[in-house]
């Protein structure tokens, strides 16, 4: 490999630069490759969201209509896509290191926290189809018929969903790196995080000290937006929540990665090789 | 001076009083120890040593994996902490092994994505894989999922996936390992090959044939420390003789036959035995030098024994590593 001609007959060495468009989008769609044969795909994708549906409304005794079939239906997808998230941000980390190619990230010429954002980005949106369709699928069977009063919003609700799942997935990622336990940490914050973003109970059943807590997780303002998307008066208000609490994850998780990876290389605690 | 590329003059590894400790339960452990070296451009360079020596150390001190303690390495001038995104645009590592590769994938898929993270543009991408597909012999097996691949084919891929990019510096860490004869000798053409284009190669490997086809220069690490560095014909002398001669005679063995054979100028060591079904007797000669006034010498020593049979081997690399190993400790 050699460089440009400088016209003297002399040729330099010039090493190969990075392309952050480039790292982003290859690292998404081989991702996305890589989850759509995973069975954790299926299981947190599929089964997961129509477990959810089916508790929530086969037992009941009168059908359920109109906003409340809305409100459970984006409760469902917000429960259910938060936790494939945080699986699939640790998970892709987990699953590079026991493959032994996280080293392939972590030495390249591309910066790893544009190829760690691609693939979580990748991951995170392949999960969001996945869900949308699994539980599409199983309101039809169920007869069920969600009425949306700003269908615009929702939509604009789904793709803030997505964005800050993929921050929260690579803030959640970048922290477990230098960790060997990282599946085991990430269950043991999973449920707690989805009980204070209002996935499990409503928020008003928490204690005022974890109702300001909740408000850490952008998971509970866009179960406000959401829920205000479905039902009117839209709750924009909400949605700068979750924008600011989406921004300090992703600034959070861009710095982190760098900084543990380096913490890890000095101390030689990356299983690598 | 016109012609002349200026940055050959850099070497293309350098290495300055390099340290690396690592922490462990009870204390330190200290796995390079002020280990300086370079190593010109387009040289194949083996490190042996024995496990634990420090030689995967330093293979991923060089590929930016690991920081050191202290003490630099430069690749290409470009010190591999200070300027990382220069030295990773020039040095790629080959580990090789099960791991390492995306088995869900296509061969083709988990090359195009290593090029892609080595740097090389969505443009050229797909020729620099097809091409490279076909050198590696895996142009077949390009849409197949890397869990159907061989162990062979894996290596191939890895070996493939480190030549992606174009690298200044190869580093290859047991490139062998795992493989049948034919699969290593032919990744060994391969590696041979690079040298032509000038890719400077430092190889690491247990197994010396692997040293002996492809090497030039040997550093033997051991104890993290750097206590040879020579060239392999010198590393192959270094076992104190430079072949052994078995020469199989008729009849039982006097013992003034094998002092005959020992006072032969070149000759350091001599031995004899019978053979298995007692008949003749083999004697073993270790010489010095192996050449026509040594041979007709030791014909000459014979005397009037009958010759059956006679066998030249040169000093192989595993007996100058056990005699250097012994050495160092």
């Amino acid at each position: 490999m050699s460089g440009p001609d400088l016209g003297d007959g002399a040729q330099r060495l010039v090493p190969r630069r990075p392309s952050a468009p480039d790292a982003v989008v290859a690292s998404a769609a081989m991702q996305v490759r890589q989850n759509l044969v995973h069975p954790m795909t299926f299981a947190a994708g599929v089964l997961n969201p129509l477990m959810f549906l089916a508790i929530v409304v086969v037992p009941r005794e009168e059908r359920l209509a109109g906003a409340d079939v809305t409100a459970v239906l984006s409760g469902v997808t917000l429960a259910t896509f938060w936790a494939a998230c945080v699986w699939g941000g640790v998970g892709i980390l987990r699953r590079e290191r026991w493959s032994g190619t996280f080293y392939r990230s972590v030495t390249a010429v591309q910066d790893a926290r544009w190829v760690l954002l691609g693939k979580v980005a990748g991951a995170t949106a392949l999960n969001l189809v996945v869900v949308l369709a699994s539980l599409a699928a199983g309101s039809l069977v169920l007869g069920l018929r969600p009425e949306v009063e700003h269908p615009a919003a929702l939509l604009l609700g789904f793709a803030a969903t997505v964005v800050s799942g993929t921050a929260a997935a690579q803030l959640v990622g970048s922290l477990l790196v230098v960790t060997r336990y990282g599946v085991a940490l990430s269950n043991a914050i999973s449920t707690p995080v989805m009980l204070l973003g209002g996935t499990i109970l409503p928020l008003t059943f928490l204690v005022p000290p974890a109702r300001w807590l909740s408000r850490t997780i952008s998971l509970s303002w866009l179960q406000d937006f959401l829920a205000s998307a479905a039902t009117g008066p839209v709750a924009w208000w909400a949605l700068g929540g979750a924008a600011v609490t989406t921004t300090v994850y992703a600034v959070l998780g861009w710095r982190l990665l760098t900084t543990m990876v380096d913490r890890a290389r000095r101390e030689a605690t990356l299983d690598l090789f | 001076m016109q012609g002349e590329n200026p940055d050959q003059a850099i070497p293309a590894i350098e290495v300055v009083d390099l340290t690396r400790d690592f922490t462990v339960a009870g204390g330190t452990v200290r796995a390079l120890d002020h280990v300086s070296f370079s190593v010109p451009a387009g040289q194949c360079v083996a490190v042996l040593g024995v496990n634990g020596a420090g030689k995967t150390t330093l293979a991923k001190i060089l590929s930016t994996l690991l920081l050191p303690t202290s003490g630099r390495a430069l690749v290409h001038g470009h010190d591999v902490v200070a300027r990382t995104a220069e030295a990773r645009g020039l040095v790629s590592v080959v580990l090789g092994g099960d791991r390492g590769l995306y088995s869900m994938l296509t061969g083709a898929e988990n090359l195009a994505y290593c090029g892609m993270l080595a740097g090389v543009r969505r443009q050229e991408r797909r020729s620099r894989v097809r091409a490279l597909l076909r050198e590696v012999g895996l142009s077949e097996a390009a849409d197949r999922r890397v869990e159907t691949y061989s162990k062979g084919m894996k290596q191939r891929l890895h070996i493939a996936a480190g030549l992606i990019a174009e690298p200044r510096v190869l580093l290859l860490d047991e490139p062998t390992v795992g493989l049948d004869p034919n699969e290593a000798a032919r990744l060994r053409e391969q590696i041979a090959a690079l040298r032509v284009d000038g890719v400077t190669i430092l190889l690491t490997s247990h197994y010396l044939v692997d040293v002996e086809r492809l090497a030039e220069r040997v550093l033997m690490v051991s104890a993290g420390r750097l206590t040879h560095d020579m060239g392999v014909r010198e590393f192959a002398e270094s076992v104190g003789y430079a072949a052994t001669v078995r020469m199989t005679v008729a009849g039982d063995l006097p013992t003034s036959l094998v002092d005959a054979v020992s006072a032969v100028p070149g000759v350091k060591a001599a031995s004899g035995e019978p053979s298995p079904d007692g008949r003749e007797t083999v004697l073993t000669a270790l010489v010095e030098r192996w050449d026509p006034f040594v041979l007709t010498a030791l014909g000459a020593a014979l005397g009037r024994a009958e010759l059956v049979d006679m066998t030249v081997r040169e000093a192989s690399l595993d007996e100058a590593f056990a005699a250097m190993s012994e050495v160092t400790g």
